[in-house]
């Protein structure tokens, strides 16, 4: 322990706490003589006095020393050093490397003043406590890739640098900036090497597990003496925020009804209770729910809105801010499906509703779905009077081969984007089907097989098998496919042998039961089977519905509309419209876009990608990761340690001192204030 | 202007204790305007009927003539005062605070200011100075002869060594063996146990004794701010010290000696009167006066 002092020369002053003892003591020796002849008197009242005025003697004297002693001491700035500190202090001069996080954590705020405030005044105040023949760099850790100078004596451009430094929405990693610094004070001839880190500590920032940061040197690699400067005073740091926004849809709400779910997380030991999270879509509130939170738990809540019509959509869900308001909010960008028109061409009417060959499809479509369709229904004999240019999507059902002229409108209704759905049946005969859609369709068909007679339980009918539940189609099922390993199929069409399409299912026995085809900007169906029941019973079963939906959004492109548009602060986005010449974030400024790929994404908000002439503007959503909305801290000591070994230290109060001192100019002056006060106390009263 | 003059320090600057004593008397006598010397009489008073002692000279022939007895006559000279000026002339009356009297001269000119009043008066005046004792003595007389005398010895008379009250009282009772007035010009500063009481005891011989109890101005209000060495004066041991810091309990000090002492003389029926150096004499004067009238 010791003190030092801000402005040494100034403690010279001290010395004039001598004057009020030298006077005491002249006072002495030198007093007035004055005959008195009621000396008697005198002596009694002394005698009466004695000890008070003894005592009054000793305050008036000690008042008017520590006067005299404290203003000069406390204009010389001392500063009371701890043993933790002293052994902080530098043995030498050392070139220091001060890294400063400004990761999106660094924004939580108490009060006026975030933690990136005060890091930035401790990163000050480590800067101007180095001496003058101590070298330093300076690095900003904000989650771009650290590049370090070599440790120089410009303190005006560290201190520019400083200055300059904002805290970012992206995710830091300390430990590769300490080590980055680390490497850094290797280019440094000075001897000692020496890190401080002004952080907050928090969990998500460090990765213990990775080697530690050392400086290499001629005689290898040296662990540097660290610092670590606590932003959060050893302070907690609660925090909720808003972790996830899923969007899906809400068909119990109606058509082009959509579900909102936020996930939250509380990161602090206090139970949120009835926070308000609110759904604005633009600038509209449109719904709104209260969610509670447990300390240290999480919780979701599920906010749903009916958009009247299809669409992109903005918006944000968003939380009443706390001390960390970036992870309070949440945006997003939506294509609500538009209404798709789909013509069914019954190959194989009948009277009979359930015996129609439409019937399942019919009412699979009709049923209230993510993606409204409007579904209407022709005959094989007028179907090639429909223009086919007024749908998206069109279904051949058992359908004898058209015309090649009709094909051909086929063709070029599917090349120009619209969406071919086929199935077969006792209409449909390979080789005129081969000769009127060529290679229309994924596969040509071959032959019918036989796997049993229909409806005969004594022969074995073949089974789904092979599903491809990665494909968007069947993605709906990736929880269980009951639904299909119930289906029975007594009869399909074999398909040529080829690698064309891609098989989303197959038979038992190999053969494949729907494959996906493309041509031009469409896509193309094709299932081997009926969808009645003549040939298999999948129709009946839970599975067929969906799979219809699906595949009537996945063929009319739909389905990926569906997805969120979204991204994560840091990360790229990638396109899938044609290509935008420019993207412009939520703070007014462009962002390039090269290759479809847009770069660039520094902060969280929506992002508007301003299409080429005749193209629509879409937008996005870059979201936070929610690893910087985790404000748990690890332990200071752990991280000093990784840091530094034996030689790391931290300051949990670093704001409250000057350079890992204890300031005492404030204690002196208050200490003379009250000396002053006594002494004319002193003095007034006798 | 005679007012004036006797303002103690005007008269200060007067040489002598013979002028001061002239000055203050000669001014009081012409604010009164009356004589003040009807007191001296031969006339006949009274008869009285002859015994053995009386002076055969003052038997009255024509009445022995008339009545066949002897009858002595009385005439008043027979009871003027035998008044003791008694002068403490202690080291301690030597003070003198501010640039008026020392209470030494106050006392002088005081007591030679009542010697002159009282000789014109026909009454019989002596002087003892006390002083460790009594220092000088002068028996009482009442010719105007007698006052330069008095005024001489008083004129010579300079402060020294401690006071001792108890003593000079012994020492004046054992003189005063008729009733007489006894006059104490003193500060009082005998702190021995007993002593002002032993003034009281003058009284209770059938004394008429009245106490001037002198005190400096700087005495009783102790005006003192810077450290001072106190030294005392008849002796005693020298104290350093910040008067303001003991001035409230001095104050106390001295004003319970004066009370403790007021309260004996009242106590004891001695008439007190506590002269402050700086009072005119004539007021003081006055006042005495007036009081005797009175009584």
């Amino acid at each position: 322990m010791g003190i030092s002092f801000a402005n040494p020369a100034l403690a010279w002053g001290a010395l004039a706490a001598a004057i009020p003892v030298l006077v005491h003591l002249l006072q002495r020796r030198r007093p007035k003589p004055v005959p008195f002849a009621a000396i008697e008197l005198v002596r009694r009242s002394q005698q009466r006095n004695v000890r008070r005025l003894r005592l009054r003697r000793l305050l008036l004297l000690a008042a008017r020393t520590a006067i005299l002693l404290c203003v000069p001491l406390a204009l010389a700035r001392p500063h009371f050093t701890t043993s933790e500190s002293v052994a902080a202090a530098p043995r030498g001069p050392a070139a220091t490397a001060i890294v400063v996080d400004a990761s999106l954590s660094m924004t939580w705020k108490d009060g006026r003043r975030s933690l990136f405030d005060r890091a930035r005044d401790d990163a000050r105040e480590a800067l101007a406590s180095l001496g003058a023949d101590e070298p330093v760099t300076v690095v900003i850790c904000d989650g771009t890739p650290p590049r370090p100078d070599a440790p120089s004596f410009d303190r005006v451009a560290a201190r520019r640098l400083l200055d300059s430094a904002e805290p970012s929405f992206l995710k830091a990693d300390l430990g590769a900036c300490a080590t980055a610094a680390a490497h850094a004070l290797g280019e440094s001839p000075v001897a000692g090497k020496r890190l401080v880190v002004a952080t907050d500590l928090t969990s998500g920032a460090w990765n213990l597990d990775a080697p530690p940061p050392t400086v290499p040197t001629e005689s290898g690699e040296v662990r540097p003496e660290a610092t670590i400067l606590d932003a959060s005073r050893g302070e907690a740091l609660p925090n909720v925020a808003i972790v996830d926004l899923a969007v899906g849809q809400a068909p119990e709400i109606g058509p082009r009804a959509q579900s909102f779910t936020a996930t939250l997380r509380n990161f602090g030991d206090t139970p949120l209770k009835d926070a308000p999270l609110e759904l604005w879509v633009g600038e509209e509130l449109v719904a709104k729910g209260f969610v509670d939170v447990e300390a240290r738990g999480a919780a979701s809540k599920r906010l749903v809105h009916r958009f009247s019509k299809g669409g992109a959509y903005t918006g944000r869900v968003r939380l009443a801010a706390d001390a960390l308001a970036a992870d309070d909010e949440r945006a997003f960008a939506i294509q609500v499906p538009r209404d798709l028109r789909a013509l069914v061409v019954d190959g194989s009417p009948s009277s009979l509703r359930y015996r129609d060959e439409a019937f399942f499809v019919d009412t699979a479509l009709r049923v209230a779905g993510a993606t409204p369709v409007t579904a209407t229904t022709v005959d094989a004999e007028t179907f090639p009077d429909q223009e086919f240019s007024d749908y998206d999507l069109l279904l051949l059902l058992n359908v004898r081969a058209p015309s090649k002229e009709v094909a051909a409108r086929i063709g070029h209704f599917v090349e120009g984007g619209g969406g071919l759905f086929v199935s077969v049946g006792d209409q449909v005969d390979a080789d005129a089907y081969g000769a009127a859609f060529g290679d229309l369709l994924p596969r040509p068909l071959h032959l019918v097989k036989t796997a049993a007679e229909p409806h005969r339980d004594d022969q074995r009918p073949a089974r789904f098998a092979d599903l491809d539940l990665s494909h968007p189609i069947l993605g709906v099922f990736s929880t269980g496919a009951q639904g299909f390993e119930a289906a029975r199929t007594w009869r399909y069409f074999l398909l040529q042998p080829g690698s064309t399409g891609r098989v989303l299912a197959s038979f038992d026995d190999g053969a494949p039961a729907l494959v996906e085809g493309a041509r031009g900007a469409g896509r193309v169906l094709l299932y081997t089977s009926t969808v009645d029941r003549d040939w298999s019973d999948w129709p009946i079963q839970t599975s067929f519905l969906p799979t219809m939906q699906q595949a009537a959004a996945y063929l009319s492109r739909t389905l990926e509309d569906r997805r969120q548009r979204v991204a994560v602060v840091g990360d790229v986005f990638e396109l899938d419209e044609a290509a935008g010449l420019v993207a412009t974030g939520p703070d007014g400024r462009d962002r390039a876009i090269e290759e479809g790929r847009v770069t660039g994404l520094d902060r969280p908000g929506l992002y508007t990608v301003i299409a080429a002439e005749g193209g629509a503007d879409r937008s996005f959503a870059v979201t936070l990761d929610p690893a910087e909305s985790d404000t748990r801290k690890v332990d200071a000591r752990e991280v000093a340690a990784w840091l530094g070994g034996d030689r790391g230290q931290v300051e949990s109060s670093p704001g409250s001192r000057s350079h890992g001192e204890s300031p005492l100019w404030s204690l002196l002056a208050a200490v003379a204030v009250v000396a002053f006060a006594a002494e004319g106390l002193l003095i007034r009263k006798p | 202007m005679a007012a004036n003059l006797l303002d103690p320090k005007l008269l200060a600057k007067l040489g002598t204790t013979q002028l001061r004593a002239r000055a203050v008397v000669e001014g009081l006598l012409s604010g009164l305007h009356r004589s003040p010397h009807q007191g001296q009489s031969v006339e006949f008073s009274e008869h009285k009927l002859y015994a053995p002692g009386d002076e055969l000279r003052h038997i009255d022939w024509k009445a022995f003539g008339k009545v066949d007895r002897y009858y002595v006559k009385q005439f008043e000279h027979e009871t003027n005062l035998r008044a003791f000026l008694l002068v403490d002339a202690s080291a301690s009356m030597s003070y003198r605070g501010g640039d008026g009297l020392s209470k030494l001269d106050y006392a002088k000119t005081l007591a030679a200011s009542l010697a002159y009043l009282l000789v014109r008066q026909q009454d019989a005046v002596g002087l003892a100075i006390a002083s460790d004792g009594v220092g000088s003595y002068l028996p009482p007389r009442a010719s105007m002869g007698h006052f330069p005398a008095i005024l001489s010895r008083l004129e010579e008379l300079e402060g020294g060594g401690p006071t001792d009250l108890a003593a000079a009282a012994d020492w004046v009772a054992e003189r005063a063996r008729r009733r007489a007035a006894i006059f104490v010009f003193s500060d009082l500063f005998d702190f021995q146990p007993g002593a002002v009481e032993r003034l009281a005891d003058l009284r209770r011989m059938k004394n008429e004794v009245t106490v001037f109890h002198l005190l400096d101005p700087h005495e009783l209000e102790f005006p003192f701010d810077d450290a001072v060495r106190f030294e005392g004066m008849e002796g005693e041991e020298a104290l350093e010290l910040d008067p303001r810091s003991i001035r409230e309990s001095y104050l106390e000090e001295i004003g319970a000696l004066c009370e403790r002492v007021k309260a004996t003389c009242r106590d004891a029926d001695v008439e007190y009167e506590l002269v402050r150096t700086d009072a005119p004499f004539d007021r003081l004067l006055l006042r005495w006066l007036g009081r005797r009238e009175r009584a």
